[in-house]
């Protein structure tokens, strides 16, 4: 479980807190995305559930380890994984090969072991004609693929992508959260998925809207689409089929089409 | 002004060879796009798109065949005239990777400032952008553009494009990242560029966003072009969608069961705004039939 607990931070002093006083429990057995505006606090949120960003006041617990205790670090590095909107900002390594590699060599992973797990996962995300490439000429949608497949290798048991699938086309995106959600079902990783697609989020279990750093709704998707007044308001779209739910119901259509 | 390739090939320059493979990025790409067209520039992440619109104000050169500006051969040239790197504005991916300023004036004044332009001709260019962009000139003028959010930053960079008054503005992945409102003004904000007799080109995984602007589409794989024809006809090619890795945009894939469950949707429905008065109509006279 990540447990958040009356957690504020800001980025300087001067500026008003991002978040304030916020809490939020993240249990195992469910998925969860997170949807909100430009500058709602989702990607701050997303840093401070794996220690990337520190607390000003509150706590950040995963799986019991509080993300202030310095030695604890690794460990839950280890245990979220996360994925980052643009891809530069990860890939450190001169080749495709190296840098999937890359967070396996820290983690002291035995040569045979990493070759297979390396293969694996090359293969899974299509990637294996450009092993020996830089990450230089691979065009946008692929190093996105590539930050993706750099951290799934490393097996985490929380994993955060944050808007990971914005440069990627439509099958490829459908790809890689085909592939997140089969890893739930095979290991039970726990995804938490950041995204403007409304669509993309009822496949999770539980959908947390946030709106100036406070979470308005914490519900299933499903449900959380029923007030498309409400979402307007705070700049959230709903899913194609939700906008049009009234129209379809009258002509006798909703669920049928 | 209009853009025309014939039969463009690239790959990256042969000393990298080696790095990259010898696979061509394009192949044998021809097509033109005449002054005021609205086209859409869609196709599997890397099959070429960025590296094509990168031809078409010479900042990339074809390894054979010709680009035209305007009927003129700017493929052989040493150096592109300046006034077409001013007429056709690229605003790329990751708007961060093209500020150096340490304002948000500054950052948007560069180019007409290098035009050496007048100081009062470059602030009112500037405002006139600002204002297109409702980005507030008194706030914004004097901040960081490193430390906007993701959406301002997208706006500053569309702005730094507009002062040089365009007349074909590309757009590479302009959603990407970005929130239902931003995506909102965005596309009337491009809506009104077109509706300014302006040539935009999109490039974009955006199907919904896609459906709701462009006429034409132009659709890559694996460096060639694989369509080039109206979006109601691209939309309505199942094989030519799939072959391309895109997805019906969800309207378009509605239109289709709502036809097999005898309703019949026009195939020029492309989005929300449409569909939700088609089927508005067709409640009002189902029930005046029912009255009957």
């Amino acid at each position: 479980m990540i447990d958040v607990e009356d957690l504020t931070f800001s980025y300087t002093r001067e500026t008003s807190p991002i978040l304030k006083n916020f809490s939020l429990k993240l249990v195992e057995d469910k998925s969860v995305s997170i949807m909100g505006a430009n500058g709602s606090g989702k990607t701050t949120l997303s840093r401070c559930l794996n220690g990337l960003l520190l607390p000003e006041s509150g706590t950040v617990r995963v799986d019991g380890l509080d993300t202030r205790q310095k030695d604890e670090n690794l460990k839950i590095r280890a245990l979220v994984g996360m994925v980052f909107q643009n891809p530069d900002n990860q890939i450190v390594s001169t080749t495709v090969e190296r840098e999937v590699a890359f967070g396996l060599e820290n983690l002291e992973v035995p040569y045979e072991e990493m070759h297979r797990r390396v293969e694996a996962i090359l293969r899974q995300f299509g990637l294996e004609k450009y092993r020996h490439k830089s990450p230089h000429y691979l065009s946008g949608g692929e190093k996105q693929l590539l930050a993706l497949a750099s951290i799934f290798v490393m097996s985490p048991k929380y994993i955060i992508l944050d808007e990971p699938t914005s440069l990627l086309d439509p099958a490829s995106r459908e790809k890689i959260l085909d592939a997140v959600f089969e890893l739930r079902e095979k290991s039970g990783i726990i995804p938490i998925l950041i995204t403007q697609f409304p669509e993309e989020t009822l496949r999770t279990d539980r959908l947390i809207l946030l709106h100036k750093g406070k979470i308005v709704f914490d519900e299933k998707p499903a449900d959380v689409f029923e007030h498309e007044k409400e979402l307007r308001e705070i700049g959230i779209g709903v899913p194609l089929y939700f906008s049009l739910k009234p129209q379809l119901e009258k002509l006798h259509l909703w669920g049928v089409v | 002004m209009t853009i025309r390739l014939e039969n463009v090939s690239f790959r990256y320059t042969q000393g990298i060879e080696g790095f990259f493979g010898q696979e061509q990025i394009l192949q044998n790409i021809s097509f033109r796009i005449d002054s005021g067209e609205f086209v859409g520039i869609v196709g599997p992440s890397g099959s070429g798109k960025t590296t094509l619109i990168q031809h078409f104000n010479g900042l990339l050169k074809p390894v054979s065949g010709r680009v035209l500006i305007d009927h003129k051969d700017i493929t052989g040239q040493k150096k592109i005239p300046g006034n077409i790197r001013k007429k056709i504005g690229i605003v790329f991916q990751f708007p961060e990777l093209q500020f150096f300023e340490n304002t948000v004036y500054d950052e948007v004044s560069y180019g007409p400032r290098n035009l050496k332009i007048p100081g009062n001709e470059i602030e009112k260019r500037v405002r006139e952008a600002f204002d297109l962009l409702e980005l507030d000139f008194e706030d914004f003028r004097d901040r960081a553009p490193f430390h906007l959010s993701e959406g301002q930053k997208r706006r500053v960079a569309i702005a730094s494009i507009l002062v040089m008054k365009p007349e074909v503005l590309i757009f590479d992945e302009p959603t990407a990242g970005m929130d239902f409102r931003g995506v909102l003004r965005l596309k009337s904000f491009i809506r009104s560029l077109k509706n300014s007799g302006r040539t935009v080109i999109l490039v974009s995984h955006d199907m919904a966003f896609i459906a709701e602007t462009v006429d034409r589409i132009l659709c890559l794989k694996n460096g060639q072009l694989i369509f080039d024809g109206t979006k109601i006809d691209f939309f309505s090619d199942v094989p030519i969608l799939q072959k391309a890795n895109l997805r019906e945009p969800e309207i378009v894939r509605l239109a289709r069961a709502l036809r097999q469950e005898n309703i019949p949707v026009p195939f020029s429905i492309t989005d929300l705004r449409g569909m939700k008065r088609f089927l508005e109509a067709r409640l009002k006279s189902e029930n005046s039939f029912k009255i009957r």
